[in-house]
């Protein structure tokens, strides 16, 4: 009976010093970690849509709260501010359109402080390699350089401006819609980002 | 046995995966470069050095018939806290070391150094026994993917080492070219082993 009794309460004490040191060493650790998610994963698509800026725009990151998820939990958009002597020039955030073809394209938008299109990279999606994929080509994401107006960014087969890829009508319908949420929550962006 | 000779056995009379062929999954899977067996060693030598510590200082207080389940506790807190670190500060290698850095808790080195020595011996031994055993394993780790980094993609830590007009052989940094780089080193240690002994 002592035995067993030696066994669980040292049992219980190691795991019980294991996990403080655990959760320890998570809390230490989390902000970095997070920052090297974010550079290696989106820093490239970021830097790609931006213009020129002399700040590290991951660092100078301006989070928008988004509501709740269905969970209850709340969700928030990162905004990657460029700046230029402390100033914004531009920002860059993420948009989602799930009217792809298969799954969700993830597409990185570049606005300047106007809130005109400067750039746009296809991040991750999973449309047909060689048709939906080229959605990620450069001629096509160049097109969306310079509008405004979410109207404007759609096909022009429905009175948008965006020349969709012959074959690939649903997947740049979808990197379309994208690119309008973004222009579309740009008011509620600037007004942070300007705070 | 002395410090010394604790610490120096891992170097060569017993190194791991050369001589008591251990954890070799790691040793096969991740030496594709240098680099990436240099990363695996240190990574598995901290687990290594820090396990031996603290399953040395509660050797007398955990009880036989739970040691290993509290040794592997001891082990697996020290693999999670490397690969926070990891992730944190070196985010390149942690993601070419991938699911390996989580299975260094089922590497056999490290659970038998804790069976086999740090279980039954005082601290410093201990500390030096996990030492010269990880040194051992990074040292086999790094030797042999800077072998197959050579052959298979004629760089050394990701610099160029040979001649302009090298055809690299791929198979070298491929899953064959693991077991038959561990083969040739296996059959030189030896035949330098038996050479010593003759002499």
């Amino acid at each position: 009976m002592r035995d067993l009794i030696r066994m669980v309460v040292v049992l219980t004490a190691i795991c019980a010093g294991s996990a403080l040191v655990l959760s320890y060493t998570n809390q230490a650790t989390k902000n970095q970690r997070e920052y090297q998610i974010t550079k290696y994963v989106r820093g490239p698509s970021v830097i790609a849509v931006l213009g020129d800026f002399d700040n590290d725009p991951l660092k100078d990151v301006v989070k928008i709260d988004m509501g709740k998820d269905d969970k209850g939990r709340i969700v928030e958009k990162d905004i990657f501010v460029a700046k230029r002597d402390n100033k914004p020039v531009s920002m860059a955030y993420e948009s989602v359109s799930d009217k792809g073809y298969s799954g969700l394209i993830n597409v990185m938008v570049g606005l300047d402080t106007e809130g005109k299109v400067i750039g746009v990279a296809v991040m991750t999606h999973s449309e047909t390699p060689g048709k939906g994929s080229l959605v990620e080509e450069q001629d096509f994401r160049d097109q969306f350089k310079g509008l405004q107006v979410p109207q404007d960014v759609k096909l022009s087969g429905a009175g948008g401006k965006i020349d969709a890829i012959s074959g690939a009508t649903v997947s740049s319908r979808a990197v379309a819609e994208a690119v309008a949420k973004a222009l579309e929550l740009f008011p509620r962006v600037i007004k942070e980002v300007m705070l | 046995m002395s410090v010394a000779k604790e610490f120096t056995k891992g170097l060569w009379n017993e190194i791991p995966p050369f001589r008591l062929v251990l954890g070799l999954c790691p040793v096969l899977a991740v030496t594709t470069a240098a680099k990436n067996g240099l990363g695996m060693g240190l990574a598995t030598t901290f687990v290594l050095v820090f396990a031996n510590l603290i399953i040395s200082l509660l050797r007398n207080i955990i009880p036989r018939k739970v040691r290993i389940a509290a040794f592997i506790v001891v082990i697996a807190s020290f693999v999670v806290i490397v690969e926070l670190v990891m992730q944190a500060y070196f985010y390149p290698l942690f993601k070419v070391l991938g699911i390996f850095i989580p299975l260094i808790v089922v590497n056999c080195i490290i659970l038998g150094r804790a069976e086999a020595f740090a279980s039954k011996n005082r601290v410093v031994p201990s500390i030096a026994d996990g030492l010269g055993m990880g040194i051992g394993f990074t040292l086999s780790l790094t030797f042999l993917g800077a072998v197959r980094e050579i052959i298979g993609s004629g760089t050394l830590f990701g610099h160029p080492v040979m001649w302009e007009s090298f055809q690299p052989f791929s198979v070298m940094v491929q899953a064959p070219g693991a077991f038959i780089c561990l083969g040739l080193i296996l059959a030189l240690m030896n035949w330098i082993s038996v050479k010593q002994k003759k002499r």
